[in-house]
């Protein structure tokens, strides 16, 4: 099976830091992906680098078959990306958002309430984002990166800050969507072992360890 | 992508800057509240003055606008950054070009709420004559879209900055001055009654520094927003 992501020999160097030290990975389709690694490990660099949000510094990047230097907006176009800060906006309503998001990827009304259903917030769509908790705000996060169809979901720190029984919610929700390839990073492995299936340990901004479940 | 498609993005964008903007109405009226307490102030200092020097309130005019965009435009990208949604706005699949349009396009709608507000409150504290308010909007109006360009690029080339607000004050006058020069030279001549032909060479100054800094946000901000 042809890789949906390809890294090859990827460093990022933030002035004197190295983030990155020549990381080669690729992962195949459906795969469900856990980025381990303490704080500073590059996990978050890694995941912007696929994203596009980030350019390397040296190596090649490929993901869905686009450069993701150069073809950096057809990437966006397949990829949806949940960081560690949401990036729903407070004073718009959770549909307000959707709808904002979904605009640039021609996400119509029926794919907002597809999205919004498949986390369980449509009875929350007319909120604003700013009344939202940590948890809604998360699964609106959710919502907001399937819209587009995704391939590929980039989930950042994606249960830092949630207490078990949210952290569980949602990690039923991921465990669901199988035809998405999820990389998912973490500090903490006990939350996203149960429903990853390949385990990829970052540390100095090197791969220490790539194992499957 | 199409010019007329990064047009409807760009947009889109400012429509959800403005929005934004109307559900949190406490800063855009803030700066609507500085606007006039400027000019009722300036109209305590002159109210004995019969006949007013057309350059001194051109200069009082330019200088309300000038700190109302410092104003507006501080928040531009470094609120983006405060919240974590310029990772979103990075995610957006369109180019570069298309988030600086839009911020540039929300700076101009605000600055016109501005002038609109700088207008009304003149013809009021400043006795100024209705025949001047269309030619004086017009060279605010394009006063306000340079002010929205260099604005919005200084706000995103600061946008990391620990002490954005503190250089914004000072990085944003020199790059103002070849707008407040024409600016204030322009309306202090439509204040003056002079013909439209002598307003031309400093409208024209205003134009060519707004092809300017178009060019300029073009080629530079592409660097400064791909991380």
């Amino acid at each position: 099976m042809s890789p949906i992501v390809e890294l090859q020999e990827v460093t990022k160097d933030f002035g004197h830091i190295k983030a990155l030290r020549g990381v080669s990975l690729s992962f195949t389709a459906g795969e469900k992906v856990s980025l381990l690694g303490p704080n500073g490990a590059g996990k978050s660099t890694l995941l912007k680098i696929v994203a596009t949000q980030m350019a390397p510094s040296s190596g090649s990047v490929t993901v869905l078959g686009y450069d993701a230097v150069k073809e950096r907006e057809e990437i966006k176009k397949r990829v949806g990306v949940v960081g560690h800060r949401s990036f729903l906006y407070d004073e718009l309503t959770l549909e307000e958002n959707l709808k904002f998001y979904g605009s640039f990827l021609g996400s119509g009304h029926d794919e907002i309430f597809h999205a919004l259903g498949v986390t369980d917030l449509r009875r929350w769509s007319n909120v604003k984002a700013g009344h939202l908790s940590y948890g809604l705000r998360k699964r609106g996060d959710i919502s907001r990166a399937l819209l587009g169809e995704p391939r590929l979901l980039l989930l950042d720190e994606f249960f830092s800050g949630l207490d078990r029984e949210t952290s569980e919610v949602l990690a039923c929700y991921l465990g669901e969507m199988r035809e998405q390839t999820i990389i998912i990073s973490s500090h903490t492995p006990e939350m996203v072992q149960g429903f990853c299936d390949r385990t990829v340990n970052l540390r100095g901004g090197m791969v220490e360890g790539d194992t499957a479940a | 992508m199409t010019p007329g498609g990064q047009l409807e993005m760009a947009l889109r964008l400012a429509w959800k800057d403005v929005m934004v903007e109307l559900r949190r109405p406490h800063e855009l009226l803030s700066i609507v509240a500085f606007t006039l307490s400027s000019v009722i102030i300036s109209s305590f200092s002159w109210r004995t003055v019969l006949s007013l020097d057309p350059v001194v309130v051109s200069a009082t005019l330019w200088i309300i606008m000038y700190f109302a965009n410092i104003l507006v435009l501080t928040t531009s990208f470094a609120r983006e950054v405060d919240r974590g949604t310029i990772d979103g706005l990075r995610s957006l699949p369109c180019p570069p070009i298309v988030i600086i349009a839009g911020k540039i396009v929300y700076g101009v709608v605000i600055l016109v709420t501005v002038l609109f507000s700088l207008m009304a409150s003149s013809l009021l504290f400043l006795n100024l004559g209705f025949a001047y308010v269309s030619k004086l909007s017009l060279v605010f109006l394009m006063g306000a879209v340079d002010l929205a360009l260099i604005g919005s690029m200084m706000s995103a080339v600061l946008m990391y900055s620990e002490g954005k607000n503190l250089l914004l004050a000072f990085l944003f006058f020199p790059v103002s001055v070849p707008i407040l020069l024409p600016g204030i030279r322009a309306c202090a001549a439509v204040l003056s009654g002079v013909g439209p032909a002598s307003l031309l060479p400093d409208l024209r100054l205003l134009l060519a520094y707004m092809l300017a800094m178009v060019a300029v946000s073009m080629t530079l901000f592409k660097e400064l927003y791909v991380e």
